[in-house]
């Protein structure tokens, strides 16, 4: 599933951009991940590529197709959307929040074919056991897995996670690369964004950076991550360290050039 | 154990469901029976028939449309304090009542309903115009619009009475209060179409009305169209309000609390939300009537006097508890 911005933009009524005109291509099949400082656009961007904000110059288009036709169902079949937000209203269960993951595909399979791929879509997670408990009496960490569950359960060849580590501890996000590596193997799109930058080394194929509400760098990960692209992205010197495993180090290096930056 | 017992509870919810909804149903025909027959000249078929009959069947109507408008809003809003009288709603359809009386439509019409849901309609438009920020509706904002809209509109009801003849039975306190006394059959005729159209449009938005409690934005990348769901949500609880409102005028918390009580029973889930909040809201209404009319006969209390005296405390344990759950308002 090939999607393409091309210079594509939004800037708001009042004239600020929080995305500078911007062409990105990114590759079927892979892994993609958005990097860059708190604020640079990358939700921004992540929200333009999935249909969830219109841009105000340029367009979008999936598969040659302008994104505007494909309709909210149409979409939905083709890609889900782990965003940040994971409050729900009133107290539905875990397994019900699944459920709606399968919204798309209403009236295409059965309730039968439901059931077995919201339970599947729980155990994936390791939440089976929350199953029949409302969800906003779970923890942070849980919630979000639950969430997550519910996009596999939407079983669309694209996923877009946007910082789907934030509140996961360290067995949380193990689990979360398993699932990711898993939906790669099947030949899913991925989109994330991330500020662990050691694990989009790990994870993704390739890197977008976005910095200063543009898109500043873009490629493959070893062309991408590399200290002069992140020390003029973050506006501090970092230095990356290839070692022999083929996993990468990343150690901020400078002071920060931008000091109204830090309290974000 | 506790989880234990959890899941017990949870995977019990259908069954639970289906026997509260028919206990609930028991208790309704006694209740309406019990009204039937209490008061002065129980055994007179003509007052049974021509004066508490359509009365009973008006507190049935009326507690159905404003529970279920009470689940729309809240939905809708993604606010478990909204209620049709909370948020402007019923004082926009008072007011479009009573300005149907000023150009000479006669009460207990359907006419008088048709001009009480545009007056709904209107309230309700402002009061979402107001409160949107970046597309998202704010539950404070939500509220304090619906105060403002209710004082003028309500003002507005007691200047068009007390400089016109407009009135008849139907005084200021009529309409802030509410009440059954000049409900009949031409009323009960006059609101029973909106009632049941609002409740078509509801049962139908309420799947999507569920994923909606994930935010907009979550909704739409499962599918839904946020927009068109919140606009038919919002347009069905105006036509369960309005019509209602132009017979019996404006009763408030019946909408806020029936559907959180049955909400702690049965779950969230809208459709069977829907469904059980009517009868339960029949229920409360017919009961609350029936106090209101015997309590102190022969003088009968305001049935909105009644609702109030029961539903503002509980209306303020909500909003304790809604706010410490919350840490502050969102």
């Amino acid at each position: 599933m090939s999607i393409s911005l091309f210079e594509c933009g939004v800037t708001t009524k009042r004239g600020i951009a929080r995305l500078q005109p911007t062409s990105v291509d990114f590759v079927p099949g892979a892994v993609t991940a958005v990097i860059g400082p708190n604020g640079a656009g990358k939700s921004t961007l992540l929200a333009l590529a999935s249909g969830l904000l219109a841009p105000t110059h340029g367009s979008i288009t999936w598969e040659k197709q302008g994104i505007g036709e494909l309709g909210a169902i149409g979409l939905a079949r083709l890609r889900a959307v782990l965003n940040q937000d994971h409050a729900v209203t009133f107290g539905f269960t875990a397994a019900e929040v699944v459920s709606w993951g399968r919204n798309p595909w209403q009236g295409v399979s059965t309730p039968g074919q439901d059931q077995a791929i919201i339970t599947s879509a729980l155990r994936t997670v390791g939440m089976e056991s929350a199953h029949n408990r409302p969800i906003n009496e779970l923890s942070g960490g849980e919630r979000k897995r639950v969430h997550l569950a519910r996009i596999i359960a939407q079983e669309t060849p694209v996923v877009f996670l946007d910082e789907p580590d934030s509140d996961l501890d360290l067995v949380g996000v193990e689990a979360l690369d398993a699932v990711i590596d898993h939906m790669n193997q099947n030949g899913k799109t991925i989109l994330i964004t991330s500020h662990d930058l050691s694990r989009v080394a790990k994870i993704a194929d390739h890197v977008v950076v976005v910095a200063r509400q543009q898109v500043v760098a873009q490629g493959v990960v070893a062309d991408v991550l590399t200290g002069s692209v992140l020390s003029e992205a973050y506006g501090t010197d970092i230095a990356v360290h290839w070692n022999d495993r083929g996993t990468c180090e990343i150690t901020v290096t400078g002071k920060s050039v931008h000091p109204e930056r830090q309290g974000d | 154990m506790n989880q234990q017992s959890r899941v017990s509870r949870a995977i019990d919810r259908p069954a639970r469901t289906a026997l509260f909804a028919a206990g609930l149903v028991v208790i309704l025909i006694l209740a309406i029976t019990l009204s039937l027959f209490t008061g002065a000249a129980a055994n007179e078929s003509v007052i049974l028939w021509n004066i508490r009959a359509p009365r009973i069947l008006a507190a049935v109507i009326v507690g159905a449309g404003l529970s279920v408008a009470g689940v729309l809003l809240q939905g809708a809003l993604r606010n478990p304090l909204a209620d049709p009288a909370l948020v402007g709603v019923s004082a926009g359809a008072a007011l479009g009542a009573v300005i149907g009386a000023a150009v000479g439509i006669g009460y207990n019409s359907a006419l008088a309903s048709v001009f009480a849901i545009i007056g709904a309609i209107v309230a309700m438009a402002v009061v979402v115009w107001i409160a949107r920020t970046q597309g998202r509706i704010e539950v404070v904002t939500v509220l304090l619009g619906g105060i403002a809209i209710t004082a003028f509109a309500s003002a507005l009801v007691a200047i068009l009475i007390s400089t016109s003849d407009i009135a008849g039975a139907r005084s200021v306190s009529f309409w802030t209060t509410g009440s059954f006394a000049l409900a009949n059959w031409s009323g009960v005729i006059a609101m029973a179409p909106a009632v049941v159209v609002g409740l078509g449009i509801a049962l139908w938005v309420a799947p999507s009305l569920n994923v909606l409690s994930l935010g907009d934005n979550a909704a739409y990348a499962s599918g839904i169209e946020v927009r068109k769901t919140r606009v038919w949500a919002l347009l069905a609880a105006v036509l369960l309000t309005g019509a209602g409102v132009a017979v019996v005028g404006i009763i408030a918390f019946v909408g806020l609390l029936v559907p959180h009580a049955v909400r702690l029973i049965i779950g969230p889930a809208h459709r069977q939300l829907m469904l059980v909040s009517a009868i339960a809201g029949a229920l409360v209404l017919v009961l609350a009537d029936t106090v209101a009319r015997i309590a102190i006969s022969p003088v009968e209390l305001p049935v909105g006097a009644v609702t109030a005296i029961v539903g503002a405390p509980l209306f303020l344990l909500l909003v304790a508890r809604t706010r410490s759950r919350q840490g502050g308002w969102a």
